[in-house]
């Protein structure tokens, strides 16, 4: 690749501009001449002092119309105010606006409504997280076992039950029951007695069950009434 | 107050870029008083010195710049790109014309301690040569050229304006000055 008398030269297009070649000095022409001829130097030379020389060739140069500044500050004041100005006005403003006392002592009991409501329910929500624990449920179980009970035993008068079939039960003495307190002194007699007649009676069977059953019962009364 | 216009014209023009993006009103002002002068220079050479065009493009170019500041990215320098912008406008209006004038063949240079008629003419086929050789060249190596000596912007702010590295300027430069050399070898009134 061709080495480039540029970056060989730092700033060789000012000398371009500024310098013939005959001004370069000693060590600038040696330079030079490592790259170009003298009259490659001088023709360079030329061509930039032409061309800036066109530029200037303009007299008098050319000067901005002063409407065009004036219509594009208009642009810039039409399309941006400065943002600080533009707050401290809109403050302004709202400070200075005037409106009646019920519109705003309405608007701050509405106000102050909206934040009590909004804190409580702040307060009343729970903050929803994602927490993995162990969690026990109380869940209903059926157990089996023996339960023991302990019931009263109510002391009551048994009760003996009169066959009516017996011949005996037609006598109008004859009770009917002998689970009544106050009679059973009587009871207890009238048992005996018609213990006696059974005996007598001979050897029906049936009589003798009742007999016995009779017997018994008088025994268990005389034993519950016993002091 | 009175100070606040003293006080923007010394910040840099990517300050004052960076305060029109905040839609600060002085630093346009300091930009357009900056450049004005130059960009409608710069048009008037581009567009056959039609001065009413030259101040249309001026209005348009800073129109821009206010519509669209956000264009502008933080840290480029602002002298180039804003000619990246005005040469743009130049190619667009090359474009809708069609036909490329050549634009820098009205008038007469008049180099400083080189006068008499003799001369004058043959600067002026120097110079009428020197643009019909510029304008055989492709459009980069032309650009090129007359941002660095007519335009005298920096090899730097020409590499940001196009895009590319210094190195790559510079050659297209030395390729450019090589190939004048060349052809104006006939048309050399000054050098003998």
């Amino acid at each position: 690749m061709e080495e480039n008398i540029f970056d060989a030269i730092p700033g060789f297009d000012r000398l371009l501009e500024e310098k013939t070649f005959e001004a370069l000095s000693g060590r600038e022409k040696d330079q030079v001449l490592q790259f170009i001829s003298r009259e490659d130097y001088n023709r360079f030379r030329e061509a930039v002092l032409v061309a800036q020389h066109g530029k200037h060739r303009q007299e008098p140069p050319v000067t901005p119309d002063p409407s065009v500044k004036n219509r594009l500050m208009q642009h810039f004041s039409s399309e941006s105010t400065p943002p600080s100005g533009s707050i401290i006005l809109s403050l302004s403003r709202l400070l200075n606006h005037r409106i009646p006392f019920y519109q705003a002592a309405l608007a701050a009991s509405v106000l102050l409504f909206m934040v009590i409501f909004l804190l409580l329910q702040n307060h009343r929500m729970p903050l929803r997280m994602a927490v993995a624990d162990t969690v026990y449920l109380d869940r209903p179980m059926l157990l089996k076992d023996t339960v023991w009970l302990e019931k009263s035993r109510e002391k009551s008068p048994e009760t003996a039950k009169v066959n009516p079939s017996h011949p005996e039960t037609k006598n109008p003495s004859f009770p009917q029951s002998i689970n009544e307190n106050p009679l059973y002194t009587r009871q207890v007699d009238d048992a005996m007695r018609r213990m006696s007649v059974i005996s007598e009676l001979g050897k029906d069977k049936s009589v003798y069950r009742d007999a016995g059953l009779m017997k018994l019962v008088a025994m268990g009364m005389a034993i519950a009434t016993s002091p | 107050m009175s100070r606040l216009p003293e006080r923007y014209q010394q910040l840099s023009d990517e300050d004052l870029m960076l305060r029109l993006l905040k839609k600060e009103r002085e630093a346009f002002s300091v930009l357009y008083d900056r450049y004005a002068g130059e960009m409608v220079n710069f048009f008037s050479r581009r567009l056959g010195q039609d001065l009413a065009k030259a101040q249309d493009f001026l209005h348009d170019l800073f129109l821009k710049l206010l519509n669209d500041p956000g264009k502008y990215t933080p840290g480029r320098t602002f002298r180039p790109w804003l000619y990246s912008i005005a040469l743009n406008m130049c190619k667009n209006e090359y474009r809708s014309l069609k036909v490329r004038e050549d634009y820098r063949l009205s008038g007469f240079p008049e180099i400083p301690g080189r006068s008499g008629g003799t001369e004058k003419m043959d600067m002026r086929l120097f110079e009428k040569e020197l643009n019909a050789k510029l304008n055989l060249l492709d459009e980069i190596h032309r650009e090129v050229f007359l941002l660095r000596f007519q335009e005298e912007l920096t090899i730097t702010e020409i590499a940001e304006l196009m895009g590319c590295p210094e190195g790559t300027v510079k050659s297209r430069l030395f390729y450019t000055l090589k190939a004048l050399s060349l052809q104006l070898k006939m048309f050399n009134p000054l050098i003998n």
